[in-house]
């Protein structure tokens, strides 16, 4: 048995049950559609900032294609309009994120997913540093309600879920209010006992580490907890290696993105939103805090798709030579601009073809490496700016660092490279197919 | 009651034959006609429309044990991809 049929048994076997209970596990469920749910908003803020700086800012990039500090001289003056956008978006993602785990605990737990909620949201501030008083006025610091407060409240949202669901169950627990009474009340009293035994409990655990940890619950699972994960994230090598994990079990039938989709947002998220609070705060991506995020692959190594498909779409119309596949690169291409490769992975196919699942895992880790030594020569900047994953190909970088030319000419670079890793692999497939044409016509002969 | 062809694509194709061998709910009962390493063509018998039924049976088969993990494309027999 060849190593592509042992590798397929164990990819059976072994791979998609683990990839079935890490889609399937309720912790980790939570948790990755807390970020997918979250997503939207804080696109939606990355792309306000972008257009702030690249259409109202005086140096802005369409600014200045368009001449439109000359056709309106006071454009930039409505950059103020804008600026708070992000502090409704990633500034309070934590906010959003123990809220939505909890949530989508109660809901896999079948609880009452809105008060699960609200109840960890209210923990979260429980546990929180406390107000500062300045001038006879008391501030509450903001620290901990952005980026840097996701852990705990990835740890409060799954706790106060699990618990709240349990506790609500319970039949002792519940308060059940005539039926004259209006149902939203009913709802809230049918939860009061487990709201206040979480409650407590909380005060009574953060009254306890302040105790033995003066700085407080955030600053010490910052420090523990995240803090070494976000080194992890922001280390070329876990890059690398978290996208040949995910393109590997891609070729192979399993969802690569989804399976990993929870350990990359734990150790991606927080850098990420650094950067753009710091384009947001200095209009340029230049200087942005962390050189490797997620965005390095989606910027340079995902055009058309997983395992970079635009290249082998191109390649397909250079070299090859078999009806097929260019039938099926022609079908390919309007899709593969917006990066949805479907007709190609399955159409080829390229999953569990031995020919491409090579270049399919190799070009995407080439590429990162390529999009990382751009960013750490001072090439260009940090790619910090959040852009739709359909966005065509070398725009995504080109956007991603607010408009710079030259991580546009990367990302051309970056699919002229993937073009030449599949170039060889599609003339092996003319060969193999050759090959199988030549052995089918002396069978027939024979 | 109409009879349609779905043609399901999926690298772990086995997981989607042994789902739908003899699936039955209340819209839709349907059998593995034919498959090949990566494609199962997979005959349904329901009163949906086709667009419906296709939409069914993904959600059926993604809410199931495997479904959520795999990565498949769902198409009606001569559509394009």
């Amino acid at each position: 048995m060849g190593f592509m049929a042992n590798f397929e048994k164990f990819a059976e076997k072994a791979l998609v049950p683990v990839a079935s209970k890490l889609n399937s596990q309720r912790h980790i469920v939570a948790i990755r559609d807390a970020f997918i749910l979250s997503f939207p908003i804080t696109l939606a803020g990355s792309l306000i900032v972008l257009l702030n700086f690249a259409v109202l800012a005086p140096d802005g990039f369409i600014a200045k294609i368009l001449f439109l500090h000359k056709l309106f001289p006071g454009l930039a003056d409505l950059q103020a309009v804008f600026s708070p956008v992000l502090n409704g978006s990633t500034n309070i993602l934590s906010m959003f994120i123990v809220f939505l785990v909890a949530r989508n605990m109660a809901i896999s737990l079948k609880a009452d997913e809105l008060l699960s909620g609200l109840t960890a949201l209210s923990t979260f501030f429980i546990i929180y540093p406390p107000y500062t008083a300045v001038e006879g006025t008391n501030f509450l610091t903001t620290q901990w309600v952005g980026a840097q407060g996701l852990f705990v409240a990835i740890i409060v949202g799954l706790i106060v879920g699990e618990f709240f669901s349990v506790l609500s169950k319970s039949k002792k627990l519940q308060i059940n209010m005539p039926a004259s009474v209006p149902p939203a009340v009913a709802r809230s009293f049918k939860v009061l006992f487990p709201i206040i035994i979480i409650t407590v409990v909380f005060a009574v655990g953060n009254a306890i580490i302040n105790a033995f940890y003066p700085k407080g619950l955030h600053e010490f699972i910052y420090a523990v907890i995240q803090t070494p994960l976000k080194h992890l994230g922001t280390n070329i090598f876990s890059l690398v290696i978290l996208a040949i994990v995910s393109n590997l079990l891609w070729v192979f039938g399993i969802h690569g993105p989804n399976t990993i989709a929870a350990i990359r947002e734990a150790m991606f998220a927080e850098a990420g939103l650094e950067n753009l609070n710091y384009v947001a705060e200095h209009g340029s991506a230049w200087g942005a805090p962390y050189p490797v995020t997620w965005a390095i692959n989606d910027a340079f190594a995902n055009y058309g798709g997983s395992g970079m498909t635009l290249g082998l779409l191109i390649a397909i119309f250079i070299v090859a030579k078999r009806k097929d596949y260019r039938d099926i690169g022609k079908l390919s291409i309007a899709p593969g601009l917006f990066n949805i490769n479907e007709p190609v992975i399955f159409g080829l196919p390229v999953v569990l073809n031995p020919i491409l699942i090579l270049p399919f895992i190799l070009v995407p880790a080439v590429n990162i490496i390529i999009g990382y030594a751009a960013i750490v020569t001072g090439l260009i900047p940090p790619i910090a700016y959040s852009v739709p994953w359909t966005t065509p190909g070398p725009l995504i970088a080109f956007l991603g660092t607010g408009g710079n030319w030259l991580a546009l000419v990367i990302g051309f670079v970056c699919l002229a490279v993937s073009t030449l890793i599949y170039i060889p692999f599609v003339m092996a497939a003319n060969k193999a197919a050759a090959d199988n044409n030549v052995s089918s016509d002396s069978e027939k002969s024979a | 009651m109409n009879e349609y062809t779905i043609e399901f694509y999926c690298g772990q194709i086995k997981f989607i034959k042994d789902f739908f061998e003899g699936y039955q709910d209340s819209r839709v009962s349907t059998y593995v006609e034919q498959s090949s390493r990566i494609k199962a063509d997979v005959k349904v018998h329901t009163l949906l429309p086709i667009h419906e039924t296709k939409k069914h049976l993904e959600n059926v088969f993604k809410q199931s044990k495997y479904g959520c993990a795999l990565h498949f494309t769902v198409k009606a027999i001569d559509e394009p991809f």
